[in-house]
């Protein structure tokens, strides 16, 4: 759950990044577009029902690094986003503790479709 | 509301937890409250009912955001549309006891389907706000907060119903009027 909370805090210094370094354009786009798209990916995976989330937060997090090495951002931002993209990869791998049991979870739905026979 | 009062007989099947119990719901219902109050203080703000609106850190932001072409694209401000939104949340997420998930299923559904998209759309229109506009809107961001804020919660009592129709039609009951809670639970089944 942290792990996951703390991408949702890297996703928010990507929102904000272009405000505090100080850059527009395309750079600054793609920080206003992933930027929240990680908040809130971090925030939902943060909940043991929805915590396969977190892969989704691997592609944003490689378009971010990606992007610092195309897009130019002032050194700042690059930083930021630079450093924020690797904790967004890296908080993915982090399942953290599920303590709850679902009954089956939300793969129950196709595994008992295909054995399909009633119990 | 219910006779077994929360215990353990309460969870669906396989569950550590019972998803419809009030402890789980009234923290949705409240964020979904303050969403709503939210979304009518901008929307009064878009309908020109108030003149001016509250904007801490963003100084013109707030104005710009909820004067913009996108925030008028239907033919009521997109703010009114959140407050009903977060209003239907609210209503939906309090109807039932704390067995709504095996005798509701569609008021759950329907739960489920007014958070989801709620929070999709704010998500989208959070992104909008610097791509298209160049300014942001505290109390939109607060509101989007709201609303993503909303949706795990309300997925695990989603899940819990959906296993449930599934089960009893694979028991040979009638899909239609489980969704309904029209069929007879079978207390045996634990």
């Amino acid at each position: 759950m942290i792990a996951h909370l703390v991408a949702a805090a890297a996703g928010l210094s990507v929102m904000a990044a272009p405000s505090l370094a100080g850059y527009s354009g395309t750079a600054a786009d793609i920080d206003h577009v992933v930027g929240p798209l990680a908040v809130s990916v971090g925030i939902i995976a943060a909940s043991q029902i929805l915590r396969a989330f977190r892969w989704i937060n691997v592609p944003l997090g490689l378009v971010l690094i990606a992007s610092t090495l195309i897009t130019p951002r002032p050194t700042t931002g690059t930083i930021i986003v630079a450093v924020a993209g690797a904790a967004l990869v890296a908080t993915a791998f982090v399942r953290g503790r599920v303590d709850v049991a679902f009954g089956g979870g939300w793969a129950s739905l196709w595994r008992n479709r295909r054995s399909g026979s009633p119990r | 509301m219910n006779e077994t009062g929360g215990d353990v007989k309460a969870n669906p099947p396989g569950w550590s937890k019972n998803p419809s119990q009030w402890g789980e719901r009234i923290p949705i219902v409240v964020l979904s409250l303050i969403g709503t109050a939210i979304a009518t203080y901008l929307a009064l703000y878009q309908l020109d009912v108030i003149e001016d609106v509250w904007e801490p850190f963003f100084g013109p932001g707030s104005r710009t955001i909820l004067n913009s072409k996108v925030s008028h694209i239907l033919p009521i401000p997109d703010a009114a549309l959140g407050a009903f939104g977060y209003l239907l949340d609210a209503v939906t997420g309090m109807i039932g006891g704390e067995e709504r998930w095996r005798r509701m299923p569609w008021i759950v559904v329907i739960f489920g389907l007014a958070v989801g998209p709620l929070g999709a759309v704010s998500i989208l229109l959070v992104i909008l706000q610097p791509v298209m506009f160049d300014a942001f809107c505290t109390l939109c961001l607060g509101s989007a907060l709201i609303s993503v804020l909303m949706i795990a919660p309300a997925m695990d009592e989603f899940l819990a119903s959906l296993q449930h129709v599934q089960r009893e039609k694979q028991r040979g009951r009638s899909l239609w009027r489980t969704f309904w809670g029209l069929e007879p639970t079978v207390e045996a089944d634990r």
